[in-house]
């Protein structure tokens, strides 16, 4: 479903992205770990459309998609929750789920989709007149993943969605990423939190300093002694 | 909420019934004069206040107001062009310099302050051009209209008939505003101006909203500036270019308050007849003053009253009756 190959992406003379190769597949779960700095946020970035790549390929659904704007990567169907959430604080729960049904694809079904959203995210129901700002960390969170859904894509990308918030509720976004499998969404989540992440994911790659280090499924990594030491504290 | 809307309403029209009145009921010519003086400028910080309200301070658009004055003016003057036809010239020139202009800031992500900083320095560019090019423009002494009293030059024995071109400009302005309150564009605005990553990557194209709205602005504002020097027929880079201009119209946005339709229309009736005022009572004899007045009460509202006079006397009253419902 989505092929990225050869991928460099420098931010002026820093190169933050070196040589990575990344493929996911229908329905997947896939998750990218690695320490603060690895790239991984610029990766999803780059994939989004919002940071252009030196060289190499990235390609969804057949469809070169390296040299699109944002906007257009996201009507083709890919979505990006970026880090911290970044909801919309002065605008309210409902107007925030409105942006997100902003390209032209999703526009015309948003109404019917709304309600679908609401379903799966009860909380937000209740909140909707409400101010983004007012809401708490783990709310913010949920509504920033209600929001990407509402641009309905077919894969949809989560960078660091547990960070910053209490142990409880980083079950709950965890456990909503399952949920979203179930729903036959393809995941790409980028995590700190290799030990929650790697439950949860069908294929890993971990990174360091842009480079590509190890890949695949969960038990390959948790019988992977570097990995076992420097990740998972095992 | 629906009660203020319908308030508001209300008080739109008296205001506006007055205002189309007003050149009828009073018989002094020099009321009528200062009244259109409030209108262009309430034209000009309404439009200005398009981009400023979604977080794009322009310290610059004296550029505009600049380009709307001069090229009808020097086109009428040199070549005979009449000012019909010069205005849309300069509305064309403004609407290219601001896409150059926008584009640049905007695909490197200026934001901010840092997008006032440049658009300063555009300002001050532009009153520099004008001195540079003394020969053409008249340099810092400015520059005279000639004088045809045509109407095919735009040119009116009735001064009134400027008053109406103000007020119905000003008119037009506030009714895009408000289309563009009840458009998902004001919704789009708003993503962009509290998280540009956000708003790309759920698929809003962040720069095409921001150039929408930018050429607009500009565009509106050339035209004020067209309309200023039609009216006053003389124009110089200190009234009507570069960064004191630039400056004083987002002073009368910023004081009436740049978030309500209404705010720049208050805030330039106060500064034109507060600027009269102190002109005429204190004469040549404290030159000077009302800039130390304006400067310390913006200093002031900036601290005490950041929404404005608009905005702070709407948020008074939605609390004030948010009371009143809440006793019954």
């Amino acid at each position: 479903m989505l092929n990225v190959q050869d991928l460099d992406v420098f931010y002026g003379e820093f190169q933050a992205i070196d040589n990575v190769a990344l493929k996911i597949e229908k329905g997947q779960t896939v998750i990218v770990v690695g320490p603060n700095g690895a790239g991984k946020s610029t990766l999803l970035r780059t994939i989004a459309g919002l940071l252009p790549p030196r060289r190499g390929t990235i390609s969804f659904e057949g469809q070169r998609i390296d040299r699109m704007e944002a906007y257009h990567v996201v009507e083709n169907g890919i979505s990006l929750v970026p880090e911290g959430g970044r909801v919309f604080p002065h605008l309210s729960v409902l107007d925030n789920l409105k942006v997100g049904s902003y390209n032209k694809a999703a526009r015309a079904k948003a109404q019917q989709w709304m309600k679908r959203i609401f379903e799966l995210f009860p909380v937000l129901s209740n909140r909707k007149t409400q101010r983004a700002g007012s809401l708490s960390g783990g709310e913010r969170q949920m509504l920033a993943i209600a929001r990407s859904l509402m641009s309905q894509p077919r894969l949809i990308m989560l960078d660091e969605p547990s960070l910053g918030l209490a142990p409880l509720v980083v079950d709950m976004v965890f456990e909503f990423v399952l949920t979203m499998k179930q729903e036959g969404y393809t995941v790409l989540l980028v995590e700190q939190n290799a030990n929650k992440a790697l439950k949860v994911a069908d294929y890993a790659y971990l990174i360091e300093s842009g480079k590509l280090v190890f890949e695949g499924r969960s038990e390959d990594f948790d019988k992977n002694p570097y990995i076992k030491t420097a990740y998972l504290g095992i | 909420m629906q009660l203020i809307s319908k308030f508001s309403r209300s008080g739109l029209m008296l205001l506006l019934i007055l205002l189309i009145m007003l050149p009828f009921l009073i018989s002094s010519s020099y009321l009528t004069h200062i009244v259109t003086l409030i209108l262009l400028w309430s034209f000009v910080a309404t439009a200005w206040a398009y981009m400023a309200r979604f977080g794009m301070v322009s310290l610059g658009h004296g550029v505009f107001l600049g380009i709307g004055a001069y090229f009808p003016t020097l086109m009428f003057n040199y070549w005979g062009v009449t000012p019909w036809i010069g205005i849309f010239v300069g509305l064309v020139v403004a609407i290219v310099i601001a896409a150059i202009l926008g584009y640049t800031c905007f695909r490197f992500g200026l934001l901010g302050d840092y997008f006032a900083l440049v658009t300063l320095a555009v300002a001050e560019v532009s009153a520099l051009v004008i001195m540079a090019l003394r020969e053409i423009t008249g340099g810092s002494l400015g520059y005279t209209l000639r004088s045809t009293g045509r109407l095919a030059d735009m040119q009116f024995a009735d001064k009134r008939v400027f008053y109406f071109m103000a007020l119905i400009l000003l008119i037009g302005a506030m009714y895009i505003w408000r289309r563009i309150d009840k458009s998902p564009v004001r919704l789009a605005l708003t993503a962009i101006e509290e998280s540009e990553i956000a708003a790309a990557s759920l698929g809003v194209s962040v720069i095409r909203y921001k150039m929408m709205i930018t050429l607009l602005s500009a565009a509106l504002t050339a035209l004020g500036g067209s309309l200023y020097a039609q009216y006053v027929t003389y124009v110089s880079p200190d009234t009507i270019a570069g960064v004191g201009v630039s400056l004083s119209v987002c002073f009368k946005a910023i004081l009436g308050g740049m978030f309500a339709v209404l705010g720049p229309f208050v805030g330039s009736a106060i500064i034109v007849s507060l600027e009269e005022y102190v002109r005429i009572s204190l004469g040549t004899s404290f030159l000077g003053l009302s800039q130390i007045i304006f400067g310390v009460s913006l200093l002031l509202m900036i601290i005490f009253m950041p929404r404005g006079i608009m905005g702070s006397m709407s948020m008074a009253v939605a609390k004030r009756l948010n009371r009143i419902s809440a006793r019954h």
